[in-house]
């Protein structure tokens, strides 16, 4: 299911779901996509990152919800149409917070081209192809490895230490 | 024989087919790839595994030709014998006298097995004298023919020449017969022997050599189903009512039917839990017999003192949990327990003991064996492991990871192989499946006085009694059982020392203060006085939690933490609260090691670190 940045450019017909977070627009593959649902109250994480918006309850299934916003350094819209987006990352389920959701787009092959290298953009290493089209441009993230979760067990080592000390 | 022990043999007879049969998937896989060590190995457990459970549950003759089995395997395992054709022939044909032995004893259990011909052959090849093969068709067809006149159950061939029934069961051992060889031979018998259609379907009802995928079955007592069905009727009239109500206009009543329909929901909830779950109980008995039989065979005196038979434990958990017990109580018996020359020369009684408990502890289940033999000498294992050549010579281990040698495959500390145990495939495969239920296991040694091995396994499905506790604006659950008391504490019972951090003075007991708020990273809350102190005792050290409020005690269902959430060690997992709303389980040994009591102003720097990130 995973498709990295050559199958991202050149799987033409992949489906995508379009979101915003603040003014910038974002796709992931509609195939992570479980369901999408408005922002529930939140359980805080204790001793967690702090893009770690807390857990929720999903129908007796305990889910942990992110806000991408803080980990890639985006400024909040707040809008009323914010949503958490439940996707799927194989083993575990993530809850991902998103200023509005915009739609299901199908990128043609040719729409779509490699992300600049820009080695000191904080995001940049989550982008895998940029999307453009009439009014403007799509980023796609590559959502498994956003939450690959090495460099936050990493963080969290840090974190321990710190204390210990 | 009485009932249980009837029960025991059946079950013990249906996991042997199932052995059997991933067994022969195994010797065929080695036919492909003789050079393989890994499928040895597992065709190896399997055989150790056959040998150890058929021994315990009195099947005595099964047991002793396995074991001229294993011993034979040793030998292709180790190299001596050629991995030939003729060899895995051997072998396969010795999987198939198992199974229509199998087959046989679940006719009949009293059957006796007519083992001598393949017998021969194996204690040959063990010799080393591989290659005087007899014919293989007639030791099959001989030992089932002699197999066949003491069973019951196969219908035998009335007036039948001397041939008959060797053709008949020849054809009920085609179904899982491979070797093409053999085959070709009995293809013609089985033209003449149409008659044999009804002895086919035995063999063929346990999976035959495409390996039937299992279904899983679990007995629950009708009494249970009887309570859970009624109960479910109850529900449906309640909904029933419910649905009645919804146009009448009296708020009371609706509010009656919806509390009666939450204490009916909660019922069947604790019944559907229960369905799963079975006491220990039937798997610890099995131990008595293997202590008994094992201690005999090695002419010690040994006892089993089993505890907490009625914990109960999720059913697939206590299954494969089963086989790994039997090693570490067979250890326990052979290399744990010394004989009593040795005991009485230390000034220990005779008798040997083994103690078996399970219980809870944190929301995980405990098994532990702790037997007051001789312990474990690490030194002895260390040197041991570089002889064999498991080490190089210049490694040095601590105590602890010299003890934990005893998992290395391949590695026994008795100095000979005996029919109990020390042929070094026990340890590893105990801990590997512990490992696959996700499970640990510790060992804690004495030399002189004994050693424990605790498996610690999760309950993933339990539901626990928890306490549900507040602080800030956040609640918490922690595991009744770990709360010993709860009080607010009186103004001067709480000290400030340097060096100890904060304490609670109880009763003339001085227990570290651990404040929840401060080692989730909280300001420091308000006044001891108004807060609750949770004293926690089931931990080696016993402390004080700090929490701000209880709220109460509910029953929890406890969730798994994701993947992502897996470093948050003070937390053992997570619950669904009344309201909806998801709340953290507190793993108070885990919150006992992070919060060793420090000084504030160290603490207010931590504080103040995180409040600047």
């Amino acid at each position: 299911m995973n498709k990295g940045a050559a199958g991202a450019v050149s799987g033409a017909s992949e489906r995508y779901l379009r979101f915003s977070l603040g003014e910038e627009e974002f796709a992931i593959p509609l195939l992570r996509v479980r369901e999408v649902i408005a922002v529930p109250d939140v359980t805080p994480i204790p001793q967690s990152p702090n893009y770690f918006l807390g857990v929720i309850n999903l129908r007796g299934q305990v889910i942990t919800v992110v806000d991408l916003r803080t980990k890639l350094g985006i400024k909040p819209l707040n809008s009323s149409e914010m949503a958490v987006v439940i996707c799927d990352l194989g083993s575990i389920s993530l809850g991902v917070v998103v200023d509005s959701i915009n739609s299901v787009v199908t990128p043609r092959a040719e729409d779509i081209s490699e992300r600049p290298e820009l080695k000191n953009q904080k995001a940049s290493e989550y982008i895998t192809s940029v999307y453009r089209h009439e009014k403007g441009m799509v980023l796609l993230l590559d959502i498994t490895r956003l939450f690959s979760f090495e460099d936050q067990n990493t963080a969290g080592r840090a974190n321990q230490t710190g204390k210990a000390a | 024989m009485d009932d249980f022990e009837k029960e025991l043999r059946a079950g013990f007879l249906e996991e042997a087919a199932q052995l059997l049969s991933d067994a022969e998937q195994s010797f065929l896989s080695l036919e492909a790839n003789p050079g393989d060590a890994t499928i040895l190995d597992k065709i190896f457990r399997l055989a150790h595994n056959f040998k150890g459970s058929a021994k315990a549950v009195g099947f005595e003759q099964l047991g002793a030709f396995a074991h001229v089995f294993e011993s034979f395997l040793l030998k292709v395992k180790n190299g001596d014998v050629e991995r030939s054709t003729a060899v895995i022939s051997l072998l396969l044909r010795t999987n198939d006298f198992l199974t229509a032995s199998v087959t046989a004893l679940q006719g009949d259990m009293a059957a006796v097995l007519q083992d001598s011909e393949l017998r021969t052959e194996l204690e040959a090849g063990i010799r080393g004298e591989f290659g005087a093969t007899a014919e293989p068709v007639k030791g099959l067809g001989e030992a089932v023919a002699s197999f066949n006149s003491e069973n019951t159950d196969v219908p035998a061939t009335s007036g039948a020449d001397e041939e008959a029934p060797t053709a008949e069961d020849a054809v009920a051992l085609m179904a899982l017969e491979t070797d093409r060889r053999i085959q070709k031979e009995l293809d013609a018998i089985e033209a003449s022997a149409s008659e044999a259609v009804p002895v086919t379907a035995a063999p063929a009802a346990f999976g035959g050599p495409a390996k039937a995928v299992a279904e899983e079955s679990i007995r629950v007592s009708t009494h249970r189903l009887e309570r859970l069905i009624n109960i479910v009727g109850e529900m449906v009239i309640l909904q029933t009512v419910l649905r009645e109500q919804v146009y009448s206009t009296d708020p009371t009543l609706l509010r009656r039917t919806a509390h009666q329909l939450g204490k009916v929901t909660k019922e069947v909830q604790d019944i559907s839990m229960s369905l799963r779950m079975v006491p220990v109980k039937q798997t610890f008995q099995k131990m008595q017999r293997i202590v008994r039989d094992t201690a005999n065979v090695l002419g010690k005196k040994v006892h089993l003192h089993l505890q907490g038979e009625e914990t109960e434990l999720d059913k697939t958990v206590l299954e494969s949990i089963s086989d790994p017990l039997v090693h570490l109580i067979r250890n326990a018996v052979d290399h744990g327990i010394e004989n009593s020359e040795r005991r009485a020369s230390h000034g220990k009684p005779v008798e040997g003991n083994v103690h078996l408990s399970a219980f809870h502890e944190s929301g995980k289940l405990v098994i532990e064996i702790r037997d007051d033999g001789g312990g474990i000498d690490g030194a002895m294992l260390l040197r041991k492991a570089k002889e064999k050549g498991v080490l190089p010579a210049s490694a040095s281990l601590s105590e602890k990871e010299s003890v934990n040698l005893i998992f290395h495959p391949g590695f026994s500390t008795k100095q000979e192989v005996s029919e109990v145990s020390g042929r070094g495939v026990g340890m590893d495969v105990v801990r590997t499946n512990i490992e696959m239920l996700q499970g640990e296991i510790q060992i804690q040694t004495e030399v002189g006085k004994g050693s424990t091995f605790r498996v610690i396994l999760p309950l993933t499905l339990a539901i626990i009694d928890g306490m549900v506790v507040r602080c800030g604006e956040e609640r918490f659950v922690i595991p009744l059982a770990q709360v010993h008391e709860s009080m607010r504490p009186a103004v001067g019972d709480v000290h400030f020392n340097v060096g100890l951090g904060e304490v609670l003075l109880l009763r003339g007991e001085c227990l570290p203060l651990v404040r929840l708020g401060t080692v989730l990273g909280r300001k420091p809350q308000r006044e001891v006085t108004d807060s609750i102190a949770i004293v926690i005792r089931s931990t080696g050290k016993p402390y004080a939690l700090l929490v701000d409020d209880i709220v109460g005690q509910y029953q929890i269902v406890i969730k798994k933490l994701g993947a992502e959430l897996a470093r948050l060690k003070i937390f053992s997992g997570s619950a669904v609260l009344g309201d909806g709303r998801p709340a953290f389980i507190l793993d108070p040994p885990e919150l006992a090691k992070i919060s060793v009591p420090t000084a504030p102003p160290v603490r207010n720097k931590i504080i103040a670190e995180r409040m600047a990130s």
